[in-house]
């Protein structure tokens, strides 16, 4: 039996019939597709298979060759390392039969696109003399380089094979399906010898083959270049690190603090992007939108100074993780923006909250009355203008003491937000069902307690004068002492047309207070939760290593969409334009692949020299 | 040229001069829904012009489809949002299976005109957009009575407080002025003794309700009856008065054959159907929709398609997926958004339907929704959707394209420049077609009815 046909991912152990038939089912261009392919394996047709200048060095020999190639204007760097492990690892994932389970993957895996697509890589299957995915193993063994420059928007591709004879082959039927599926009167491509490699050149781009690297860019110049600097590393004895983006500094710290062990390396340089005028807004150093300067302000800072950015990408049956880092002294940061950082660098959030069934928190250090009461020199006048306003009615609510200085400078600088599927109580079910959301802070001075509970219970007071007028349900307030927390909140009832099931039932506002915490809830039982869950806590004062984490659970978030079925049918029919069958195909695809989302965590620390982001995104436990 | 009533209103039989061919299918499809394919104008050409009439008639379909899109407008209505039930009707207009009983109920919500910005409550007009339809092919003075307890309508008309001392005559005026007998028909101390009898009436948390004490329980004197009528009374006695029939039949005309002004004998044929059927509108719409005047070249291609009917239109003859937030948005500006009225007239419609301005607009809509993203097509491609196959030239499919779309035939001048673009070399069938559709939405015959 041939190797092609044990191949346990052979697409031609598919149900598409072999020989006269199976052309007859093909269109046009795939029956001389294969045509082509034939003519190409049958002899070398571009690529004949001659001694060179490369063929007598190992792999060995250069397996670390990369940035070397690429000149040193390159803005973004991509390495990918064992690429075909990748993709035999999500080949083989416990998941992928659940998936391929699905009705509308199992259609999508009978169109006739796909079939297609399944003959074509059988094609070239059958032409290498290999299986796709050992192909793929072999032909990007020694790793898959990408270069882009930003200013002239050129792009380089080198990929070194394991397996020179392999990638000889491969290049083969490429060109030879090119040279024949020509219909032109000029040749599609020239041929020509380089440093004892082959070039090809194309009207937009150009290839080469040099011993085990193939070479691909949109620009011929540059493809030379990479050529050039290939024969030297490989012929000289000279330092590998000569004019090239392997010898620039910033791209020297990023690869030295890499993780060995990840599939993928990406380095951006960024002042070439910030030269190039890209995504201005990211680089300014400042936003004039206050939300945004308290979640990301210190981000902003770092942007517009580091050099550059790298990360770190790995892949397993668990997770996929990214491990982002940013240059950047932290105990150097400017005054205004220690509400981000800390003083020198070394704001801590809070541990996170343990309350059952959570979708989702975020813990950050902030301090907001340190940020408010910068905000003259983070914002421009006209939201500076807009902020001193609502400081106004915000003092007035908060019987007259300064919002920023009294009220916001209050709070200890950290903060946690809060998010769980609610339940409803008997006779309320709105349509669309909110998840309860609970800010959690601490008080600098627990006595001040008394100030935001009557605050809130105006608040609510407002609400009412406003629902009075409009002729809807009030909330009634309630105040209760539990065990070791205080509670206020507030309740519609369902009253006249106004039925349980109208999106205003998604709020029982509350607040709650134990200790120095203070939580604010749109519910009044997720306040009651959160606020158990802090008295039980052995050390409610810890903090953690981040700055800001943030956790989110895919079960519960499947379950709080399943919940909503209905809205999301109505909004994709609406959007899409659809009937409501298609729109129900749509959402319970959905919601059946989040059965596999296990969560995500995304922690970003504060660290002396950089900052850094580790991103995970976890698979649901496939035994489940 | 003075044309006969009797004539004009009296049953059209398709013949060998006059046969009932894809063109007459599309423009009873036009009128009386928002245009067909290519595809289901065939089968209604095959069943004949009876079969097809009778179709309109029998809704059917319209339970199950109801059922399809009862929690889909539940949850929108619940959000509160008046420009998501906007873009709900949209849909509806594109997928329903009866597309005459969504086109009365458009009629209807131009007659009863009510806008969602001020009522600023979904859920009522959900309420009123159901009893529409409800009764759209049904009788009048259900609907009416209906209309008249309706909450978004006497939100909309600052009619939620109507005491026995003080007679709200908001209602009052625009039953007789606008829903029933048109202006010149009553008189102020009409409005006033009538005003008295819906005194009681109000809407509190969003429902209707009769309080009794604050109902004037004396004598009225309405359009020259006397008694102690309530408001239902009130109501019956407008919807009898004899310039009831005249005035609707008038509006019935003007909204489906013609939007040249008619006079009352032209109309008094219709008229009198709805006279002596109770105010029956299957029974009086089945006779305009057959009638000679209907089917006459007087009548073919001389009204404006209206912004709602060309949109749904080309949605649904070429069966395109298209996002109804985005529709909605579009139809605003050309100031025709369903639920959102310019006024408690209604739409003016006819020739002000098209200006400078709204001209460039319905091009550039047409362009968006023949251009692919964000749109798609139920067929797979605007190719398959015009009904071409590989290799086929225009003058193998677009006759009967523009059969289809047009009620009147091309110069041609126009057809040279159509085929023109959609055989040219370069560039995908798709794109070629798309921009001969929009080059088509730029001719003048594009836009009538």
């Amino acid at each position: 039996m041939s190797k092609l046909s044990r191949s346990k991912t052979n697409f031609l152990k598919s149900n598409v019939p072999v020989g006269p038939k199976m052309f007859g089912r093909l269109n046009a261009p795939f029956r001389t597709l294969l045509l082509l392919l034939t003519v190409a394996s049958a002899s070398d047709v571009v690529f004949p298979s001659a001694s060179n200048a490369f063929q007598s060095r190992s792999a060995q020999d250069n397996s670390e060759i990369g940035a070397e190639l690429f000149p040193v204007e390159t803005t973004i760097y991509l390495r990918l390392e064992r690429g075909g492990d990748v993709v035999e690892r999500l080949l083989n994932h416990p998941l992928r039969n659940p998936i391929e389970a699905l009705d509308q993957v199992k259609a999508g895996l009978k169109s006739p696109q796909f079939l297609q697509f399944k003959l074509g890589v059988g094609l070239i299957e059958s032409q290498v003399g290999e299986q796709w995915l050992p192909a793929i193993k072999s032909l990007t063994g020694g790793g898959v380089n990408v270069g882009f420059d930003a200013k002239s928007q050129v792009i380089g591709i080198a990929v070194k094979s394991d397996d020179e004879e392999l990638l000889r082959k491969t290049a083969g039927a490429i060109l030879g399906f090119a040279k024949t599926s020509n219909k032109g009167d000029k040749p599609v491509f020239e041929v020509s010898d380089y440093h004892g490699g082959k070039v090809a050149k194309f009207e937009k781009a150009t290839i080469a083959r040099m011993g085990a690297w193939f070479l691909a860019s949109n620009n011929h110049a540059e493809l030379i270049s990479m050529a050039d600097r290939l024969h030297e590393l490989e012929t000289s004895t000279e330092s590998k690190q000569k004019s090239s983006l392997a010898s620039t500094t910033p791209f020297l710290d990023a690869w030295q603090a890499r993780d060995i062990k990840a599939n993928g390396f990406v380095f951006a340089n960024l002042q070439p992007l910030r030269d190039s005028g890209a995504a201005k807004e990211l680089f300014a150093g400042s936003t004039d939108q206050p939300a945004v300067e308290l979640f990301f302000g210190g981000i902003l800072e770092a942007l517009q100074e580091a050099s550059f950015v790298s990360a770190n990408i790995s892949i397993n049956d668990q997770q996929i993780a990214a491990n982002v880092r940013l240059p950047y002294m932290a105990d150097e940061s400017p005054e205004n923006r220690e509400f981000f950082f800390g003083n020198m660098g070394l704001g801590r959030a809070p541990v996170p909250i343990e309350v059952p069934g959570l979708i989702g928190q975020v813990v950050t250090y902030r301090n907001l009355g340190s940020w408010w009461l910068s905000k003259e020199e983070l914002f421009p006048e006209n939201v500076v203008a807009q902020l001193a306003q609502g400081d106004s009615q915000l003092s007035t609510l908060f019987g007259g003491v300064d919002f920023g200085q009294d009220v916001l400078g209050g709070l200890h600088p950290e903060m946690r937000l809060l998010v769980k599927e609610q339940t409803f109580g008997e006779g309320i079910d709105p349509d669309i069902k909110l998840p309860a959301i609970a800010i959690v802070s601490r008080l600098q001075n627990p006595d001040s307690e008394r100030r935001f509970r009557i605050s809130f219970q105006s608040l609510v007071g407002l609400l009412n004068l406003d629902d009075s007028g409009m002729d809807r349900p009030q909330i009634e307030l309630v105040s209760t002492r539990e065990d070791g927390y205080q509670l206020t909140g507030g309740q519609y009832f369902p009253e006249g047309d106004y039925s349980g099931d109208l999106f205003v039932f998604n709020f029982s506002p509350a607040m709650a207070f134990h200790d120095d915490y203070m939580i604010v809830s749109s519910t009044m039982e997720f306040a009651r939760e959160i606020a158990e869950s802090i008295r039980d806590l052995d050390d409610n004062t810890a903090t953690s290593d981040s700055n800001t984490l943030i956790q989110l659970h895919g079960a519960p978030i499947k379950h709080a969409l399943a919940a909503n079925r209905e809205s999301l049918i109505a909004n994709s029919m609406v959007e899409r334009g659809t009937g409501r069958d298609e729109a129900e195909s749509q959402i319970d695809l959905l919601l059946e692949l989040l059965d596999y989302a296990g969560g995500a965590k995304l922690d970003y620390r504060i660290e002396p020299d950089a900052m850094q982001l580790d991103l995970q995104l976890k698979f649901a436990n496939p035994a489940r | 040229m003075r044309i006969d009533p009797i004539s004009a209103w009296s049953a059209w039989r398709p013949d060998e001069r006059e046969p009932w061919n894809l063109m007459r299918a599309a423009h009873l499809m036009r009128r009386a829904g928002f245009s067909s394919s290519p595809d289901q104008l065939d089968v209604m050409v095959q069943d004949g012009f009876d079969v097809s009439v009778d179709r309109l008639f029998a809704c059917d379909g319209a339970k199950v489809f109801d059922e399809s899109m009862e929690s889909t407008e539940q949850v929108l209505s619940s959000a509160q949002d008046p420009n998501a039930l906007a873009s709900w009707w949209l849909l509806r207009m594109v997928k329903s299976p009866t597309p005459f009983l969504e086109k009365m109920t458009l009629f209807w919500h131009g007659h009863f005109a009510t806008g969602a910005e001020k009522v600023a409550d979904s859920r009522s007009m959900l309420r009123q957009n159901r009893l529409l339809r409800d009764h759209a092919l049904g009788k009048f003075e259900p609907m009416v009575q209906g209309i008249s307890q309706d909450v978004a309508m006497l939100v909309y008309l600052d009619s939620t407080d109507n005491r026995k001392t003080r007679p709200n005559e908001n209602y009052a005026r625009e039953l007789m002025e606008l829903f029933c007998l048109g202006p010149g028909n009553y008189s102020e101390d009409d409005i006033k003794e009538l005003a008295r009898c819906f005194t009681g009436w109000e809407v509190r948390r969003n429902e209707f309700r009769f309080n009794k004490n604050q109902h004037d329980q004396g004598e009225k004197t309405v359009l020259g009856k006397n008694g102690k009528f309530d408001g239902d009374e009130g109501v019956r006695i407008v919807i009898d008065h004899p310039a009831t029939s005249d005035f609707i039949a008038r509006k019935l005309i003007n909204f489906f054959v013609t939007d040249d002004v008619v006079d009352g004998p032209f109309c008094e044929p219709v008229a009198k159907t709805l006279r002596e059927s109770d105010f029956d509108f299957s029974i009086a719409m089945r006779q305009i929709l057959s009638s000679k005047y209907f089917w006459s070249s007087q009548c073919i291609g001389k009204k404006v398609r209206n912004p709602v009917e060309m949109a749904i239109g080309l949605i649904r003859g070429l069966g395109i997926n298209f996002n109804m937030n985005e529709l909605r948005d579009r139809l605003a500006a050309l100031g025709h958004l369903p639920l959102f009225p310019p006024n408690v007239k209604g739409w003016e419609g006819g020739r002000h339907w098209i200006n400078a301005s709204t001209f460039i607009g319905r091009v550039n809509l047409v362009r968006q929704l023949v251009s692919g993203a964000p749109a798609t097509f139920e067929a797979g491609s605007l190719a398959k959707a015009v009904g071409t196959r590989d290799g086929q030239q225009s003058g193998d499919w677009l006759p009967r394209l523009l059969d289809g779309f047009l009620p009147i035939p091309l110069q041609p001048s126009s057809l040279s420049s159509l085929t023109a673009i959609a055989d040219r070399n370069g560039d995908g069938q798709d794109q070629r077609i798309a921009d001969m559709i929009t080059t088509l939405a730029g001719m003048p015959e594009f836009h009538l009815n």
